[in-house]
């Protein structure tokens, strides 16, 4: 992984602290592009290591944001468990095979929405119920997913540019 | 892609579960509210695991249940048996009742019963062969009905309370005021209680039995409440009582005999001369 990679991942995770614990918009609204994050990491990936990476990257946006361990986390890892099915049902088997990262100049920016969306609401009906814990009635929960996931999704599709691979600097 | 072989499938749903937990365990230990929803939803979980344990344990035991069920069904059947033979004899022949003095009660069908004279009568199936003899009481388990004048071989004759030359000992409660009691001439249920001193007060709503001061009839039958009391010819008290039996509703009767009839008799004679 190239280093202007990592940073630019390791500024992402900066920058999702900040929206997700200095900027409190409403109670109805979670900005999170970690799911984001987590598709857009190389395709090479094995699924065990997406995982990890998933499990080390929500507990240090936990730490920094609320300190409640866990809470991003225990949304993170069904994404990652399911990028690889995501990808499949959204891009096709060809993008696995020929082990193509997501790109928005290649794929198109339809199907990195949709990619972006599924993943997103994923982590969203985990992450709401799971932060609720049972406090909060269910119109309340479901507002808050679907603004939560329509806006989060189109912050991650900004998210989605700025990692995805040019032509030029391919990772492999 | 290791993901994608069914070991690597195995690993990375190994791997999800492992780290998945590891949230949870953090989650409840860091997060109050979350800790008493994830404790809340465990023990639901739990209920549901031991309910559905508890169901197929049951289902298990229900060969034990149904042989529990079939002893205890046979024990009913047992006991069913003998009341069916204790009835049998009570059909057959008589019952000793020592209980309410030296009484033998024979149960009878009632042949015919006429209501619609003021000499009302009654006739059973029950005869001399049966060892029914005259002057003996009829009684249904709701009062007294009449009296045996005369017998047949196979069949007997009474008069009924319906009848105007029938009065029967009777008792205002338990400890009450004893007086004859009549049919009023008037209803199948309805009878008069005549001759009631006038310094005892009689409430409307006891209960009137039998006094056992008859020898015909055992004491302590219920045989209706009381109702209105009226002062008559300023000396004494009459009520009315409402049978419990309604003649309009009579088919099995049981005929009394006072075993100590005799000798009971054979003093009052002895005492008269």
């Amino acid at each position: 992984m190239k280093t202007r990679y990592i940073v630019t991942y390791i500024i992402l995770m900066a920058l999702q602290v900040i929206f997700g614990g200095l900027l409190n918009l409403s109670q109805y609204v979670v900005v999170c592009f970690l799911p984001v994050m987590i598709m857009s990491l190389p395709i090479t990936y094995s699924t065990p290591k997406v995982l990890l990476i998933a499990f080390v990257t929500s507990l240090v946006v936990d730490f920094f944001t609320n300190g409640v361990l866990g809470l991003s986390t225990i949304a993170l890892l069904p994404v990652a468990l399911t990028r690889n099915f995501t990808i499949q049902l959204v891009f096709g088997s060809e993008l696995l095979s020929r082990k193509e990262d997501i790109s928005i100049h290649k794929q198109g920016a339809g199907k990195v929405l949709l990619s972006i969306l599924l993943s997103t609401s994923l982590y969203f009906l985990v992450f709401v119920p799971v932060d609720c814990a049972g406090t909060r009635p269910l119109s309340f929960v479901t507002l808050r997913i679907l603004i939560s996931v329509a806006i989060s999704t189109a912050v991650s599709y900004y998210v989605a540019g700025v990692l995805s691979p040019r032509e030029a600097d391919r990772w492999n | 892609m290791a993901g994608r072989k069914p070991y690597g499938q195995v690993w990375s749903a190994a791997v999800f579960l492992i780290l998945e937990i590891a949230a949870i365990l953090m989650l409840s230990n860091t997060g109050t509210l979350q800790d008493i929803w994830i404790s809340r939803a465990s023990h639901r979980v739990h209920a549901l695991i031991w309910g559905t344990g508890e169901k197929v344990r049951n289902y298990f035991t229900l060969g034990e249940q149904n042989r529990a069920l079939a002893a205890k069904n046979m024990e009913l059947v047992k006991t069913i048996h003998v009341l069916g033979q204790r009835n049998l004899s009570y059909e057959k022949g008589h019952i000793y009742d020592t209980l309410t003095g030296n009484f033998r009660m024979t149960p009878a069908t009632i042949v015919k019963l006429s209501r619609n004279s003021q000499h009302n009568y009654i006739i059973l199936d029950k005869g001399s062969e049966d060892g029914i003899k005259p002057q003996t009481g009829i009684v249904t388990t709701n009062g007294v009905v009449g009296l045996i004048n005369s017998v047949g071989k196979n069949f007997s004759y009474g008069i009924t309370l319906m009848n105007a030359r029938m009065s029967v000992s009777a008792r205002i409660g338990m400890t009450g005021m004893v007086g004859p009691l009549e049919w009023d001439g008037k209803s199948t249920d309805g009878a008069i209680m005549r001759g009631l001193p006038l310094h005892h007060e009689i409430a409307p709503g006891d209960t009137v039995w039998t006094s056992g001061y008859s020898s015909m009839f055992p004491p302590d039958i219920p045989i209706g409440i009381t109702g209105k009391n009226r002062m008559v010819d300023g000396s004494t008290n009459e009520v009315s009582v409402r049978l419990f039996q309604d003649f309009s509703a009579l088919r099995y009767v049981i005929i009394t005999e006072n075993l100590d009839r005799g000798s009971i008799e054979a003093i009052e004679k002895e005492a008269v001369k």
